[in-house]
């Protein structure tokens, strides 16, 4: 695994217009950088990154699978009392997911640890699933990369094949598909998953998460009266949940991607949870609940809250003392605590490795890099290639 | 074998500077003209018509396959099972795919007259307009204030108790699944946690 320094294809930003890439800068820094890309080789890929994934989204399912049966657990998710019916009723009914991305930190040897699992709405899938790949492809044409340079990245064409899958099973007439106003970086993921489903001969639907409708039979709607019968939303369930339109959930029956059952594992609980069912594992790290007096706590931790995203609210404690932290939002619905494990740094920048699902299988690597210890919304997203 | 995409469709990825906001497929409306139909038979189960058509029982259970196939892909379905009784009546309605939508039941099927003509299936089939269904369900409803058959596209193809039909070919056709509305009361139910919290802060991303 090494950090090389590249040189920027001349006409990337105008291959971004192009295809619609239009985040790339954000409020005048550069988030695509591809001055810098990591390489990898295949078995690094393979038996540290893509095995251990896969391995681990197993032991994830078989966590929900118990989760879902105990309302003492479903309590320590924060999860709210009157949705533990429907969470359970997703598991069943609805095991059907898309896609999700779990944070590690890696060195290049030994096991990577998993920081985090971003299951329910994850965000660099375009930059990873095509503006990646396309980079790729370009650097071999113009030889600033070997012929055989890969790249794990298969994300596109599995989506699209989810898609397919889900379009089987559901059977209905059309997928809605929704996020936050002015966020162009949600609305880009989105518009990147309504063409996969769209190639995959789903048709979709856009709107706002702010305009579904409810009507008086308890149905969502969209703003053409339309029923909500199956709705992709890049808007995380804790908040949903939390939200005055959550009434309804049961009576709407609309079949979500990503579903209910995903907020046990988009949920740093997750964590704790499978430290006691698996302490040892060599891709966990030792985590509790904050709130856990038998938790032993020597050396460095990060306190992270329950929900929280894009990196806020964490603190980084050394013996109990808190040496970095960031802000946010986020921590009300309590914390856990993790053992810390220091991302690679080089060149003051650390690097943060996301490794893609797609159904339940790995499908690519997303690459991060953050000046700051915790990496954030801000961190700059960087390719990747695989040469031996 | 790589470990990268090997199928992607750039002219599909190449974007004009909007986004493009791609529509629902729209349910096609047909009318149906009773006068120009095809006479057909109305049986409420296979035994009914192979009680009247011995040799062809081969044709009467395939016909009621593609009849409940027709259904499930073409026929009216309805987000809850309110909606659905409200057209159909109470208990008419079952659950599919998990729950996500409901549909009437199949109370019989429409089979060509030709059905006296033919020897098997595969020739009865051929008889039929390619595109279509070889042979339609019907649904039964008092929504019109006595009981009667409806096909597919919610036409009306006869009464109760009706033996033989005239059924236009649209009552064969494949259609888009309908789009079903409701009225909305409110809106805004969603979407409360980020507006209550972008004057402080502002989030690039809700994902993450």
């Amino acid at each position: 695994m090494q950090r090389h320094k590249m040189s920027p294809r001349p006409d990337w930003q105008q291959q971004a217009r192009e295809f619609g890439f239009h985040f790339h800068t954000i409020d005048g820094d550069l988030y695509w950088d591809e001055s810098v890309a990591w390489q990898f080789s295949l078995a690094q890929v393979e038996n540290d990154l893509e095995d251990p994934t896969a391995e681990l989204q197993q032991m994830c399912l078989a966590a929900v699978d118990d989760i879902v049966q105990s309302e003492e657990w479903l309590t320590k998710f924060a999860i709210p009392s009157f949705a533990f019916d429907l969470v359970k009723e997703s598991w069943q009914r609805q095991r059907f997911s898309l896609y999700g991305r779990m944070d590690f930190s890696y060195h290049g040897h030994g096991p990577a640890k998993l920081l985090e699992y971003n299951a329910d709405t994850p965000t660099s899938l375009y930059e990873a699933g095509f503006f990646q790949w396309l980079w790729l492809e370009q650097q071999i044409e113009r030889g600033a990369l070997p012929p055989n340079a890969d790249q794990f990245n298969s994300l596109q064409e599995k989506l699209i094949n989810q898609f397919a899958a889900f379009r089987k099973k559901f059977a209905g007439h059309g997928l809605h598909m929704c996020c936050s106003p002015d966020t162009v970086e949600d609305r880009g993921t989105v518009q990147y998953l309504q063409d996969c489903a769209l190639q995959a001969g789903l048709t979709n639907k856009f709107l706002y998460v702010d305009d579904i409708g409810q009507s008086k039979e308890g149905l969502f709607t969209d703003n053409d009266d339309e029923v909500i019968e199956a709705c992709f939303k890049l808007y995380p369930w804790e908040f949903m949940l939390r939200e005055p339109a959550a009434v309804d959930l049961a009576s709407a029956n609309v079949w979500w991607l990503e579903p209910l059952w995903k907020s046990v594992l988009s949920n740093k609980a997750i964590l704790p949870y499978l430290w006691q069912k698996h302490e040892g594992h060599p891709n966990l790290l030792p985590s509790y609940f904050a709130d856990d007096k038998t938790a032993s706590l020597s050396g460095e931790y990060v306190r992270k809250p329950i929900f929280s995203r894009e990196g806020a609210n964490i603190d980084w404690l050394k013996d109990g003392e808190v040496v970095t932290s960031s802000t946010g939002p986020y921590g009300e619905e309590g914390s856990i605590v993790q053992q810390a494990h220091p991302l690679p740094v080089v060149d003051g920048q650390h690097m943060l490795i996301g490794a893609w699902i797609v159904g339940d299988e790995p499908a690519g690597l997303t690459i991060r890099e953050d000046a700051s210890a915790i990496t954030q919304d801000t961190s700059r997203f960087v390719p990747h290639f695989i040469v031996d | 074998m790589t470990k990268r995409s090997q199928n992607v469709n750039l002219a599909a990825m190449r974007k004009p500077v909007v986004f493009p906001l791609s529509a629902l497929a729209a349910a096609v409306a047909l009318s149906g003209c009773g006068s120009s139909g095809e006479e057909a038979y109305l049986y409420n189960s296979v035994s009914e018509c192979v009680a009247e058509h011995p040799d062809s029982a081969d044709i009467c259970q395939q016909a009621y396959e593609e009849a409940q196939l027709a259904a499930l892909d073409s026929g009216p379905r309805y987000a809850n099972q309110n909606l659905c009784e409200t057209e159909f009546g109470a208990g008419q309605c079952q659950p599919q795919a998990g729950g996500s939508f409901w549909t009437p039941f199949v109370a019989g099927y429409l089979v060509g007259e030709i059905i006296d003509e033919v020897g098997d299936y595969a020739e009865y089939k051929l008889k039929k307009r390619s595109g279509y269904y070889s042979s339609t369900p019907v649904f039964l409803s008092t929504k019109s204030g006595r009981p009667a058959y409806y096909g597919m596209n919610e036409q009306k193809l006869g009464n109760f108790g009706d033996k033989t039909v005239r059924a236009s070919s649209s009552a064969y056709q494949r259609q888009a699944p309908k789009v079903r509305t409701a009225s909305t009361v409110s809106r805004g139910g969603f979407g409360t946690t980020v507006r209550s919290s972008s004057s402080s802060s502002s989030s690039r991303s809700w994902g993450g």
